[in-house]
């Protein structure tokens, strides 16, 4: 398992726990200015995304890309033997894990930055709220 | 073509997010730099609105990692892992500050009632 992909999925787990105590605080500061609105949702609705884009990293570096190294392994056994019958039924696999890895890696980036329009979203209101 | 689109679509995603997370927690530290001023109670604001710098920087570098301009595999890598560990150490001093300022909110709130 490559480091940086540890890194980055501990991080995000950090982040989502950040972003969880941070609608929790959000709600305290909502309740200390007496306003009505839940804007403190928007953080955990954040966390919620976030974790979706947790779960699809994690699913594409635990299960999709070892199946797309063992394709790339038989690929270049099926040159040597030079089974031609197999070699197609190889690489029309490792199409199709190619194009849903580049699926899960476009819908977790989607969701990171829709998290982080959603928390921007809810610290700026309340700023706003108490600089009136 | 398509695939290409794609990574720029993910890059520009992944620095655009990288800003708004930075911005927020910013925004965060705003807020409970005000509560330390009001109510004279260290909440660590300097720390939770430094902390998110490791943010920002995971962008800069995926943004640096994307330009034509690092063409070695080995230094692509290597800004990877960099970038990747700012992201979790900004992460872990941004959850550090927050469930500090979490324990004053608890205390202001329970002198409230």
């Amino acid at each position: 398992m490559k480091l940086d992909v540890l890194l980055y999925e501990a991080g995000l787990l950090t982040l989502i726990a950040a972003v969880v105590i941070m609608g929790m605080s959000l709600k305290k500061l909502t309740m200390i200015v007496r306003e009505k609105k839940s804007i403190w949702l928007l953080p955990v609705f954040a966390a919620a995304v976030l974790a979706v884009s947790l779960v699809s990293h994690v699913y594409a570096n635990f299960s999709v890309l070892p199946k797309l190294s063992a394709d790339i392994n038989g690929l270049s056994q099926a040159l040597m033997s030079g089974d031609t019958q197999k070699l197609d039924m190889i690489k029309a696999s490792a199409a199709s894990l190619k194009s849903v890895l580049v699926f899960l890696k476009a819908l977790s980036f989607t969701c990171f930055l829709l998290a982080s329009a959603m928390l921007l979203a809810g610290t700026s209101i309340y700023l706003r709220w108490i600089s009136k | 073509m398509a695939v290409d689109l794609m990574q720029l679509y993910t890059n520009m995603s992944a620095v655009a997010s990288g800003i708004f997370f930075w911005a927020a927690f910013l925004i965060f530290g705003f807020i409970a730099r005000r509560y330390s001023t009001v109510f004279k109670k260290a909440t660590f604001y300097t720390a939770l609105m430094i902390a998110p710098s490791g943010i920002l920087l995971y962008s800069v570098l995926i943004m640096i990692k994307s330009s034509p301009l690092v063409k070695s595999a080995a230094a692509n890598a290597a800004i990877q892992t960099t970038a990747c560990g700012l992201l979790f150490l900004s992460a872990v001093f941004c959850l550090a500050g927050i469930l500090k300022f979490n324990s004053l909110l608890n205390e202001l709130l329970k002198y409230k009632e």
